[in-house]
């Protein structure tokens, strides 16, 4: 067996071992065997509820969005050359975040609109701008430039409505709702959300070879029969409906794309399309992991994932860029 | 088949940077393309690689870009290698246009990938990140890359234009060998010196348009190197050596 399978096996038996763990987890005392008896019986007990409402929404949000911020990383790190970049760097992210945090805010004030619609129209409207652009034959630097202003302007729409928020309990509502979580989801927002991650990791699975090609530079890939534009868009728009629909039913969660990438990159031989499946599964694995332990922790509030993943994972990046100085020069 | 620029007008942002430009590269020969700066060398030979689009003329064979990246290795100036991936690794890029849908290599692929590395020399570090090669290895590795292709004809920019006099010669030995076993060389020289000696024919380009095109010792000669660059040489016995602008007051 090779490096590479060994590796897949490896990821796909720790995805299987945490979901197992995620779904014996809970304030309601069901271990693994009978949670699993639980799923499989489908009749109307107590604990067939708890699974199938409360545990497997909430395992099935981890996996999809792991697995899609993992794999939205590697497959931008390797189009835009840089193992700093993460999925939020199109501002996709940010745009779904601020469509959220509208909704949040004309539902406190007496309308009723559905949060993840509303973060899937402004994960849209960005999604729209960039494809307009990367058509035009944009250079990798205008998608970067129009990330970071796409970012910017979503970000202070965002801080806009948090300043004329209503009253308090909708400030505090889209507060926490920016801070990520996957508790208190449904199979609905699963329902909504998988057939855009799922779209979108198809479309990034696809791009292994351009952005294998990409390691010689464009001019040379392209004289290897590779479509540039067809690769940008193509990692552009499967990002882009990963991202979305993710931070749509799941807020902002970071640090993921960013770091798993970085992780199994020398595991690879830093050979960017052997990146992008090995991303996907350990973006799942990370994301169950962390989500399994903001319910394990001992305290009265549950932690937000996304603050969770941003406090092991800041201190876990600022760690590699320290060990791994001299490569980047 | 013959590898030609039929009469093509190129242009960069708008302005025009190749004139009526017309040459062919032959199976079996190495031709070397050569200029003063901003003679629109490189914009051609990027052209005939199907890099940038003609305003007017023909590139032939015109054919679909897979067919396109089988027939011609690209290799540019300076090109970057951007992950630390082995040497083995980058050199199986080369082989790209001929996978399948799967992206599977075949035995031939293998072979191919082998017989690129033996013939330049890079079998002993095949196994090192790419990124950390001496200027004289890197230039080797990319080479590899170029000939792992195997197309009938290989562009190349300035391959010499980073390496000292040894390394120099051995990559345009590498180059002339592969027209000797049937490739259609195409090589960019800023070294009149290297063109001289290697090429079977030389061709000059000068403000965008070609000003000669035949054997070395016709279009080296003081009148044409004279108008293309401005310069004066002396020469000797198989060398020349620029030794002052023609304007200039001495």
């Amino acid at each position: 067996m090779t490096g590479y399978a060994r590796l897949l096996w490896v990821l796909m038996v720790l995805v299987l071992v945490l979901s197992g763990v995620s779904l014996s987890l809970g304030p309601a005392k069901i271990g693994f065997a009978e949670a699993f008896h639980a799923l499989g019986a489908g009749e109307d007990s107590m604990e067939a509820a708890i699974l199938w409402q409360i545990r497997l929404p909430r395992l099935l949000l981890g996996l999809l969005v792991g697995g899609s911020l993992g794999l939205s990383g590697a497959a931008l790190q390797g189009l835009l050359r840089n193992p700093l970049a993460e999925p939020g760097i199109i501002g996709v992210s940010a745009s779904a975040g601020f469509g959220a945090v509208l909704a949040l805010y004309f539902s406190a004030a007496g309308m009723t609109l559905s949060v993840p619609f509303s973060a899937m129209a402004g994960a849209g409207v960005a999604t729209a701008l960039l494809i307009l652009l990367a058509s035009r034959d944009a250079s990798v630097l205008t998608l970067i430039l129009a990330g970071v202003a796409i970012n910017s302007l979503a970000g202070a729409l965002t801080a806009l409505a948090l300043n004329l928020s209503p009253n308090p309990f909708a400030l505090a509502d889209m507060v926490h709702w920016l801070m990520g979580s996957f508790a208190d989801r449904s199979l609905e927002d699963v329902a909504l959300a998988a057939p855009f991650i799922l779209l979108g990791m198809a479309l990034l699975l696809l791009s292994g070879p351009g952005l294998r090609a990409l390691v010689l530079g464009e001019e040379t890939a392209a004289s290897l029969g590779i479509g540039l534009l067809k690769l940008r868009l193509l990692v552009t728009i499967g990002a882009a409906l990963c991202v979305g629909a993710g931070v749509a039913v799941s807020g902002a969660i970071g640090f993921v794309g960013l770091v798993v990438p970085h992780l199994l990159r020398p595991l690879v031989g830093h050979d960017p399309a052997r990146l992008l499946l090995p991303s996907a599964l350990a973006g799942a694995v990370l994301l169950v992991a962390a989500d399994s332990l903001v319910r394990i922790l001992p305290g009265g509030t549950e932690l937000k994932l996304g603050v969770v993943t941003a406090l092991i994972g800041a201190p876990a990046f600022l760690h590699m860029v320290w060990t791994t100085r001299r490569q980047m020069r | 088949m013959t590898l030609r620029a039929d009469h093509v007008d190129i242009s960069l942002g708008g302005r025009k940077v190749v004139r009526q430009a017309s040459l062919h590269v032959a199976p079996g020969e190495l031709v070397a393309l050569i200029g003063p700066n901003g003679a629109g060398k490189s914009t051609l030979l990027k052209a005939l690689a199907g890099l940038l689009p003609v305003d007017e003329g023909h590139i032939l064979p015109d054919v679909s870009v897979k067919e396109r990246a089988r027939l011609r290795a690209w290799l540019g100036q300076d090109a970057a290698i951007h992950w630390p991936v082995t040497v083995e690794r980058l050199v199986s890029l080369g082989r790209l246009p001929h996978l399948d849908a799967f992206h599977r290599a075949a035995p031939t692929d293998r072979e191919a990938i082998q017989k690129a590395m033996a013939a330049t020399d890079c079998l002993a570090f095949a196994r090192r990140p790419a990124t950390h090669l001496s200027a004289g290895e890197r230039a080797r590795v990319l080479l590899a890359r170029a000939f792992a292709t195997q197309a009938p004809f290989i562009l190349a920019d300035e391959p010499a234009a980073a390496l000292d006099p040894y390394h120099a010669f051995q990559m345009m030995e590498l180059l002339r060998h592969e027209a000797q076993a049937g490739r259609g060389v195409l090589v960019v020289l800023h070294d009149l010196n290297l063109a001289a000696r290697f090429a079977h024919r030389v061709v000059l380009m000068a403000e965008g348009a070609i000003l000669a095109d035949g054997a070395a010792q016709t279009v080296l000669s003081d009148d044409l190197l004279g108008r293309a660059y401005g310069i004066r040489v002396a020469r000797g016995d198989g060398w020349l050596v620029p030794t002052g602008r023609l304007q200039s007051p001495d």
